[in-house]
C-alpha cells in the first residue's frame, strides 16, 4: 500500500485534476429556520437570501461553470409531509446559486429545516 | 498527461486536509466535497439494503419511517441528507413526498416518506446521501 502526502492537487496544467471514480459534491449546506433561514453547516455557501415564504436561494461562494447541475434537496419538518422543489419558470437557473421551494399537499410551508446539496463543474 | 497511482492520499500538513483545484482556478477541499455516505434500500421489505456506502444498517421505526445507521459517525447533527423515493407498486400512491425527521443524530440519520394525502408509506426505491464532516 502506498500514500501520497500531499495539500494541493492539481492536474500538470495547473488546472482542475481528474479523481478517478468520484465527482464530489461542489456545495452542501443544512439550513435552519421557519422564520429568517440560517446555515448551520455547510460548504461552498457564501450566503442565504429569503426570496419568498418557503423559498430560500443558496449563494454560493465559488461559481459553477454553466447551469447543467444537479441541485438536490430534502426539508426537515415533524409535523406534517412537505415537498421540496424547484421553480424553474420563477427562479431561473444561474451559476452563482440554487433555489429551493417547499410545500404541503397545497400550501406553501417554511419548515423547520433544508438539506441542500449540487454537483456539477465549477468555473 | 501525468497520472499518479496510490492507495491512500493524505494531507501532508494536516492528514485530512487536501485542496483540489476543481475549475479553471477554483480549488476546493477534497473531504468536503466527498459524500460520507449513502445506500440503495427496499423500505417496503425489511427495510433491505441493495448497497451501502458507510451504513451498519438500517431500522425500521415505524411505517414509513427509515434510521440509517452510520458505521463511522459524523462529527456534529449539522450535516446534510437528502433522499429519493420511489414507489410503484401502486399506481394511485406513487406521488411520495420525502422529509427529514427532526431527530438526527451523529450516527444515525432518520427520514420519513409520505404521500400526498398526508399518510406515511413504506416506499421501493429508497436513495440517500449524506454530506458533511465526518467525527
Amino acid at each position: 500500500m502506498s500514500t501520497l502526502k500531499a495539500d494541493t492537487i492539481q492536474s500538470t496544467g495547473g488546472g482542475a485534476a481528474t479523481l478517478t471514480k468520484q465527482s464530489p459534491a461542489k456545495m452542501w449546506a443544512f439550513i435552519e429556520g421557519t422564520g429568517t433561514p440560517s446555515i448551520t453547516g455547510s460548504f461552498n455557501v457564501a450566503s442565504l437570501t429569503d426570496e419568498a415564504t418557503a423559498v430560500v436561494r443558496a449563494n454560493f461562494t465559488n461559481n459553477m461553470s454553466n447551469a447543467n447541475f444537479s441541485n438536490l434537496g430534502m426539508p426537515r419538518e415533524d409535523s406534517e409531509v412537505v415537498m421540496m422543489q424547484e421553480l424553474e419558470s420563477t427562479y431561473v437557473r444561474a451559476t452563482t446559486s440554487m433555489v429551493l421551494k417547499t410545500h404541503s399537499t397545497s400550501a406553501t410551508v417554511d419548515t423547520q429545516g433544508r438539506n441542500y446539496g449540487l454537483f456539477g463543474d465549477l468555473a | 498527461m501525468s497520472e499518479v497511482k496510490v492507495d491512500t492520499l493524505t494531507g501532508k500538513t494536516t492528514a485530512n486536509d487536501i485542496s483540489v483545484t476543481v475549475g479553471a482556478t477554483a480549488t476546493m477541499s477534497l473531504k468536503q466535497g466527498l459524500a460520507k455516505a449513502w445506500s440503495n434500500y427496499n423500505q417496503f421489505t425489511g427495510p433491505s439494503v441493495r448497497k451501502s456506502f458507510n451504513t451498519t444498517s438500517i431500522s425500521d421505526v415505524s411505517t414509513g419511517y427509515s434510521q440509517v445507521n452510520l458505521t463511522n459517525s459524523m462529527s456534529d447533527t449539522d450535516y446534510i441528507c437528502i433522499a429519493t423515493n420511489s414507489y410503484d407498486a401502486t399506481p394511485n400512491n406513487n406521488q411520495v413526498g420525502l422529509d427529514e425527521a427532526n431527530a438526527n443524530t451523529s450516527s444515525q440519520a432518520l427520514h420519513g416518506t409520505g404521500n400526498y394525502g398526508g399518510g406515511m408509506v413504506d416506499t421501493q426505491y429508497s436513495q440517500l446521501v449524506i454530506h458533511g464532516d465526518l467525527a
